[in-house]
């Protein structure tokens, strides 16, 4: 199984290796379901020209990318001796790692929590215990690598890929339990792309619970990682000041995410909202769909206080659904993070349902936009129709998972049996 | 939070149980009936009468004045003098400049691939068009007028359509001395049949779809609005066929035909004007009429089926331009004989109601079939039978994902746990979609490879052979690869039901995303694949005729063997089949196959008709999933051995 697995990765290096050298990049790139225009590398290209020439990037309305990024692709493409296309593969191949390694660290934590805690457990729950399972790792970077959605993002140039490795390295080390690099990486997350700033959230609870054997006092554990994320975070804003020398970032960037004045379609929610919404309204829903995406961090930070890391892959679905310009790399992240939890798989009863939906909207979709925008004979509604349809899948295999997990951990406490009531199977209402 | 709560597991679990079980009926009872809903939509009760959506079009209001119809004779029989492809193109452009419009020409150069010989096959050819600007506009919109120009004589079996350019030239010469057009007219007469207009198409939208070498247009107008075609075999006709399926089943705007329709029918010309000039009577006899109804729609669906147009508007049609071809048609049964004069002025009726158009074409459907010429289809009354039909493949994936999460077929009703008790093994999808994927784009590439490797045959036969050669490797490979990855000794085990679970969601998704661009090719390979793809039962130990059944259906199902009777249909219905004896009547099906198989693969880089893709990429790797499912371990080894210890 193992080198079937391996046969499976060198299978999907090889189409990346062979996608990029056929070009196929240039087409990708534009594909709206890979690049949105925070993420498109023909905006970088265009920042790259504009710097060289000596203006400002961000004096137009084109380029929505960071300042590091821009300077790190300056450079890539200067000094690299292959095409920026390696780098991109050399970041998957990263995510790749990092994703082993997380299942190794996950496994071993989830075990010995689970040793721990026994004790509690009701009579007859080893059919859902966790097992050590040695092939996880491997499976992990094979399902990486193999999503069709890893491998567009990959091949198309999205700096999504940027953000993801981010939040991947820093779910790695907080298990690890470095403080100053997880927070590092969450910070860079967060400054790729905003949204991820709410996973500060499960990072810092992830280190608090591996810490627990050395439990320390809660305020001053939480004011550490706050004053690192915010250390790193103002150290990289101040770096991309002094970068290109004035602020205006700020607004092309972050300003843009939230406040969404492009349209363009994308698999999300907000462009067609907002395309059809009276300006007298706007305001008032640019707030609540914004809000929207932070809300839901208060209710699951407090019903998954005890599955950090799962909290975390919540987190980045939640992100990947609701955030302003999602690509397909978004939904890459949460479904590579998913195998960590098989053990709740036998729970999960909508996976062929959302599996179903989201494969559906993958292949409907782009019909759909090219009978819109090329053969011009079906309107906006039927392209809006496959992302409601793809956002609807990533809802559905969420609220899954995150069902199953709750019910698990209430038939370990209560035993796996369902309870009889008067000679009738109970029902077991969550509340 | 019903979804996470509300675990009433049992309650759930015996209706997914009853809807498996019940399953293989209800599926039936909505195939049949979806079939029969989509022919009852035939009836005139059931489907809508032909209206114009577009209220400024205002068709058939406008005065027709045309009086070059003698003109249109004198130039028909001037054209009949020329011989050569150099002096029709220095005539026409006498003419045009004569008449005082710009004029300008296009070369062009095609290669065809996959050609009778071992040579490359060339073809050149030269267009000529004239722009006549827009006395009350700016040139931001035009209309074009577009006829394919042939010689006489030169040995093609095509229909000679020279009264077409004779009659436009007249209608050139008419057109211009009015004031009133506010959009360009175009004049467009092409050669060599759909290259030229493709190589026109192209250069004027400046696409690049195909491997025509064109040179660029000297003179361009705004953009294309709408487009009428005009082909005229003879100075006279009995009836117009109103031909609108485009490239790769596009249509244009319902409005297009209508407007047509209404103009040809209006009380001044009362021409029987319907799809392919039929469809014009109303029988007595309402059985007679429903039966000429559905042999209509039939007619016009197959047309948009196989995706390729019969004349230059269906590529027009592609970039946005609301086209259709106007055909006379000299020989239709109707007792009344019309002439040049007449078309000249429904022509000039058509186009005085599309210049009054303030806005693109966007009222009416894009997606509608004709069962005869005074109503339609349209897509909000075709979907509900093609859903019905491709239902019960949905059903039937659902309740084999039921079935395979049971612990035992007779499965227990009271379920005692929140977790499904058994753990489906999906490992058989990956290699098995893997495998079906590459042979699909295999076979895509195989036809070039052919050539490649063979460079002693002619370029078509041996495209064929490598067609045919990796198609028969796929269908041997494919099973054994996927039987490799069966892991488990137990052949009771799922995995193989889970794959045919999946190979139905897959060919379910990729038929409706086929039907929504091309929804006849959607529908036709919906109603063959449906009813065998559900027959197939995964289960171990089967009696062998029951086996050999399934293997029939599956076979019978897939495309090279679907083809193969369209093929024979189309020869049937047309009253093509020449030879009496039942083994050459074989022989020349397979030959008719043959020849479409090359048509659309050349047609695939002369108009960049994307058929023969669509079953290379889509069809035929769906096929070969099911083909694989059916060469899964029939015997138990492991209950032969367990009864020779029980004995």
């Amino acid at each position: 199984m193992a080198s079937l697995a391996w046969c499976g990765v060198a299978l999907s290096l090889a189409v990346r290796i062979g996608l990029i050298e056929w070009r196929t990049c240039e087409w990708l790139e534009s594909r709206i379901e890979v690049s949105s225009p925070l993420t498109s590398w023909n905006r970088i290209e265009e920042a790259l020209a504009l710097l060289s020439k000596g203006i400002s990037p961000y004096d137009g309305d084109v380029v929505h990318e960071t300042p590091l990024v821009i300077l790190l692709f300056r450079a890539a493409s200067r000094y690299l001796p292959f095409s920026v296309g390696y780098l991109f593969l050399l970041l998957d191949v990263c995510v790749a790692w990092a994703l082993r390694e997380i299942a190794v660290v996950h496994q071993k934590l989830v075990v010995k929590r689970q040793k721990s805690e026994k004790a509690k457990y009701a009579e007859g729950v080893d059919c859902v215990l966790v097992l050590e399972d040695i092939e996880l790792p491997d499976l992990m970077v094979f399902l990486y690598l193999i999503n069709p959605f890893s491998i567009a993002t990959c091949v198309g140039q999205s700096t999504t890929l940027l953000s993801t490795t981010s939040v991947v390295l820093s779910l790695l080390w907080a298990l690890k339990g470095s403080v100053l690099l997880s927070t590092l990486f969450v910070a860079l997350a967060s400054y790729l792309s905003f949204y991820p700033i709410m996973l500060i959230v499960p990072i810092t609870m992830i280190h608090y619970d591996v810490s627990w054997e050395s439990r320390k006092p809660r305020i001053s554990f939480i004011l550490k990682i706050s004053l690192s994320f915010i250390m790193w975070g103002v150290m990289l804003l101040w770096l991309s000041y002094t970068a290109v020398g004035s602020w205006q970032f700020v607004n092309a960037v972050y300003g843009f995410i939230l406040s969404v004045p492009d349209h363009l379609p994308n698999l999300g929610l907000f462009w067609y909202f907002f395309m059809l919404v009276f300006n007298h309204f706007r305001e008032f829903f640019l707030w609540t769909f914004q809000i929207n995406v932070f809300i839901y961090c208060i209710p699951l930070a407090l019903r998954l206080r005890d599955h950090p890391a799962f909290m975390l892959y919540a987190f980045c679905f939640l992100i990947s659904i609701f955030k302003s310009f999602p690509t397909v790399g978004d939904v890459a992240l949460p479904l590579a993070l998913l195998p960590l939890w098989s053990h709740l798989f036998k729970y999960m009863r909508y996976t062929f349902l959302a599996s179903c939906m989201l494969l559906a909207a993958t292949i409907i979709g782009p019909i759909f936009w090219y009978m819109w925008i090329i053969a011009g004979n079906v309107n906006a509604n039927f392209f809006f129709a496959a992302t409601v349809l793809h956002s609807l899948g990533q809802i559905l295999l969420l609220n899954d998972s995150i069902g199953s997990l709750l019910r698990r951990d209430y038939d370990l406490l209560h035993g796996i049996r369902i309870p009889q009531i008067d000679g009738k199977l109970g029902v077991v209402r969550l509340r | 939070m019903g979804i996470v709560s509300g675990m009433e597991t049992a309650k759930r679990q015996r209706l997914l149980q009853a809807l498996a079980k019940h399953e293989w009926w209800i599926g039936l009872v909505m195939f049949v009936f979806g079939v029969a809903f989509f022919i009852a939509l035939a009836h005139d009760s059931l489907n809508a009468r032909v209206y114009v959506d577009e209220n400024a079009l205002m068709p058939g209001i406008a005065s027709e004045s045309f009086r070059g119809g003698s003109e249109a004779q004198t130039l028909g029989n001037q054209w009949e003098q020329l011989n050569t492809r150099d002096q029709a193109v220095s005539w026409l452009t006498d003419r045009l400049t004569s008449i005082g419009v710009e004029v300008y020409t296009q070369n062009f150069t095609a290669v065809f691939p996959f050609s009778g010989s071992q040579q490359q096959q060339t073809v050149h050819g030269t267009n000529v068009y004239g722009i006549l600007r827009a006395p009350r506009g700016a040139s931001v919109e035009s209309i074009v007028l577009s006829s394919p120009y042939r010689l006489l004589g030169d040995g093609s079996d095509v229909q000679p359509s020279h009264y077409g350019v004779a009659l436009l030239l007249s209608v050139a010469k008419h057109f211009r001395y009015l004031n009133y057009w506010s959009k360009d007219l175009i004049f467009l007469f092409y050669s060599e049949e759909l290259v030229g207009m493709q190589a026109w198409t192209e250069a004027y939208t400046g696409t690049k779809l195909t491997n025509i070498q064109f040179s660029q247009l000297p003179g361009r107008s705004g953009n294309i609005d709408s487009a009428i075609n005009i082909e005229m075999p003879s100075p006279h006709f009995t009836a117009i066929d109103l031909d609108t399926a485009g490239i790769n089943g596009m249509l244009p705007n319902y409005d297009v035909y209508s407007l047509s329709w209404k103009v040809a029918t209006s009380s001044k010309h009362n021409v029987p004007t319907g799809p392919f000039g039929e469809g014009v009577h109303h029988f007595a006899d309402p059985i007679a009429h429903f039966r000429q109804n559905v042999y209509l729609m039939l007619r016009t669906a197959s047309v948009q089926a196989a995706g390729l147009p019969s004349s230059g508007h269906g590529l027009l049609v592609r970039h946005r331009a609301e086209a259709l071809t106007v055909r006379a048609l000299p020989d239709a049964p109707y007792h009344k004989r019309y002439g040049l004069q007449d078309m000249g002025n429904i022509l000039s009726g058509i186009v005085r109601s599309l210049n009054n158009l303030l806005e693109h074409l966007h009222h009416s459907f894009y997606f509608y079939i004709l069962p005869n010429s005074t109503h339609y289809v349209s897509v909000s009354l075709y979907t509900p039978p093609l859903a019905l039909i491709i239902l019960g493949s949905v059903l039937k994936a659902i309740s084999l994902w039921v079935v395979t999460g049971l612990k035992n077929e007779s499965g227990d009703s009271q379920a005692k746990f929140a977790f499904g008790e058994v753990q489906r093994n999906v490992q058989l999808v990956l290699p098995a979609f893997l495998c079906s994927q590459l042979s699909g784009v295999a076979v895509y590439v195989a036809p070039h490879i052919g050539v490649w490797l063979m460079p002693s045959v002619s370029q078509a036969v041996a495209a064929l052979i490598g067609l045919t050669l990796t198609a028969v490797v796929c269908i041997v490979l494919v099973p054994l690869i996927v039987m490799k990855f069966d892991n488990s000794n137990d052949c009771h085990n799922t995995q193989w039901a889970i794959l045919h679970c999946f190979a139905l969601v897959a060919n379910t998704i990729t038929l409706t995303g086929l039907s929504m661009m091309n929804f006849s090719l959607g529908l036709l390979f919906s109603i063959i694949t449906v009813v065998p793809t559900r027959i197939l039962r995964q289960r171990p130990n089967q009696h062998f005729l029951s086996w050999f059944l399934q293997l029939v259906f599956i076979v019978m199902a897939s495309p090279p063997v679907v083809l193969w009777f369209g093929c024979l249909v189309y020869l049937l219905l047309n009253g093509q089949l020449a030879s009496v004896s039942l083994a050459s009547q074989l022989v020349e099906t397979t030959v008719t196959l043959q020849n479409a198989i090359l048509a659309a693969l050349r047609h695939q880089y002369l108009t960049g008709m994307w058929v023969y893709a669509a079953v290379t990429l889509v069809l035929w790797p769906n096929w070969l999933l099911f083909w694989t499912t059916l060469w899964r371990p029939v015997v138990c080894t492991a209950d032969v051995t367990r009864e020779k210890k029980e004995q």
